[in-house]
């Protein structure tokens, strides 16, 4: 096993055998693809918006808002994602609301036939957090509220729901004076699928692979190929001569 | 399909049908070798190699041809007495030879000329490695070897030695003391570094001199060796 290896007969192997590198890519990606197609089930994310603001209503306007107030927001904002994080409460609050839903529903009230989707879910609360995130942007104090379902519908309102029980029962909890204004949820047209996230992987790990493979053999091929492994290995022999490999050369016309 | 690279071993020595890039490459070597040893008198080289099938006899051969066409006298001795490969790659007969040289059978100073040979090349001599004795690495320790050598370099610039390879028997390594240095045969892509260090360390046990490597069968990249059908087509290919 060659114990030293220079960095540009690394570079020069890898290039030498680039089209390994490739093919294994290439074939990777394509695997990585085909696997994450038949084993990924598409979901679909759903928004909401929470405008947090520790506006008084005695001001007139939002120019007149007081640095005070708006460091305000952002402790409250940040209090939210806690809370959204770590309060059962609210997803117990989301559950009575879905399952309102649901009887509603199912009672064959005309109004609340357009939830008909729910009658087939059996939701937890458990189900309900799992299925919600946060992202917050503390220079517009505004969080947004994350929904991940299968069913797009089912995203849209679980999302509206957990959004609305946030606005009317963390004032409550956090006794805030803060208003909180809804952005409704978004119905998700499109999946938040990680099938080109894995393509991609596949196609990396495939590089790495050839790459690794290409190193390997080159570490354990000890074989002199060229003048320029003979000066490396043994720089203080001259090398007197290069013969031709004659079939590279040709006959003599 | 390395027996049918064997058996065309004589296609492979240097001739008019041989591509001008690899009539080149010896000439080149030849000039390397004669830059590099600037000793008075006759040099005495052993050929050599790590492993078999290397391309030693055809290599000393060929640089014994591109020697003698540039006017020195060569002498070449196939000292491979277990697989005696010169006479046939030279398409001579290989009668009476080294073995009887140093067995005694032919005296050297006497009926040296028995076992001389010519060859279709000017100034280029051989003798052959002779009958297959028991005991090649024996004949070759023995004194007669000192008698023969001091015979033969008045006579001739050059005595090109083909010999086993080094790391499989010790006979190349026998005639550190008569000669000038050693030459080992690199078969591009198949023979290994490791090997080659080793070779090397034997050498440098026995107090041998390194004079230098040969690189065979070395595969040209694409369009490498293009320039010289330009060369070929001109004169510069008449000398």
């Amino acid at each position: 096993m060659i114990k030293e290896i220079s960095l540009l007969r690394l570079i020069k192997a890898i290039f030498a055998k680039i089209w390994l590198v490739i093919i294994c890519a290439a074939v990777c990606g394509v695997g990585a693809n085909i696997y994450s197609n038949a084993t990924t089930v598409p979901t679909y994310t759903s928004e909401a918006l929470l405008f947090v603001s520790n506006y008084d209503k005695g001001q007139s306007s939002q120019s007149q808002m007081s640095a005070a107030s708006m460091e305000a927001s952002e402790h409250v904002l940040y209090r939210y994602v806690v809370l959204v994080d770590k309060a059962d409460i609210i997803y117990e609050m989301a559950l009575e609301k879905i399952e309102e839903l649901q009887d509603l529903c199912a009672s064959g009230d005309p109004e609340y036939a357009q939830y008909k989707f729910l009658e087939d879910y059996k939701f937890t609360a458990g189900q309900l957090k799992s299925m919600i995130s946060v992202g917050q942007n503390l220079e517009t104090e505004i969080l947004s509220v994350f929904a991940t379902a299968k069913d797009p519908k089912v995203a849209q309102i679980v999302a509206h729901t957990v959004t609305t029980v946030l606005q009317t029962e963390i004032p409550r909890l956090l006794n805030a004076s803060s208003n909180v204004y809804i952005n409704p949820a978004t119905l998700p047209r499109a999946s938040a699928s990680p099938v080109m996230t894995h393509t991609m992987l596949g196609v990396f790990v495939g590089i790495i692979a050839a790459c690794a493979f290409i190193i390997i053999k080159l570490l354990f091929d000890a074989k002199l190929r060229n003048e320029d492994d003979l000066a490396e290995f043994f720089p203080d022999v001259p090398v007197l001569g290069v013969i031709p490999e004659i079939s590279s050369v040709g006959k003599k016309n | 399909m390395f027996q049918k690279k064997r058996n065309n071993r004589s296609q492979n020595v240097l001739s008019a049908e041989t591509p001008f890039a690899v009539r080149e490459a010896y000439k080149s070597a030849r000039t390397s070798l004669i830059f590099t040893n600037t000793e008075d008198g006759c040099n005495t080289i052993v050929f050599t190699s790590s492993a078999p099938g290397e391309g030693k006899t055809v290599t000393c051969i060929n640089m014994a041809i591109s020697l003698a066409e540039s006017g020195k006298k060569v002498l070449v001795i196939d000292s491979d007495m277990r697989k005696p490969q010169v006479a046939p790659s030279l398409r001579i007969p290989n009668t009476s030879g080294l073995s009887e040289l140093l067995s005694g059978v032919v005296d050297i100073e006497e009926n040296l000329e028995e076992c001389l040979g010519k060859t279709e090349y000017e100034n280029l001599e051989v003798i052959t490695a002779g009958a297959i004795p028991p005991n090649p690495a024996e004949l070759i320790a023995c004194k007669r070897v000192e008698k023969l050598f001091e015979v033969l370099k008045p006579n001739y610039d050059y005595i090109l030695i083909d010999t086993p390879p080094c790391l499989v028997v010790t006979d190349a390594l026998l005639y550190k003391d008569y000669i000038t240095g050693y030459i080992a045969v690199i078969r591009a892509g198949a023979t290994r570094a490791d090997s080659t260090a080793k070779l090397l360390e034997r050498i440098k046990q026995i107090g041998g001199r390194m004079i230098g490597f040969i690189l065979n069968d070395r595969i040209g990249k694409t369009g490498e060796y293009k320039h010289y059908s330009r060369y070929e087509k001109s004169n510069y290919s008449n000398d």
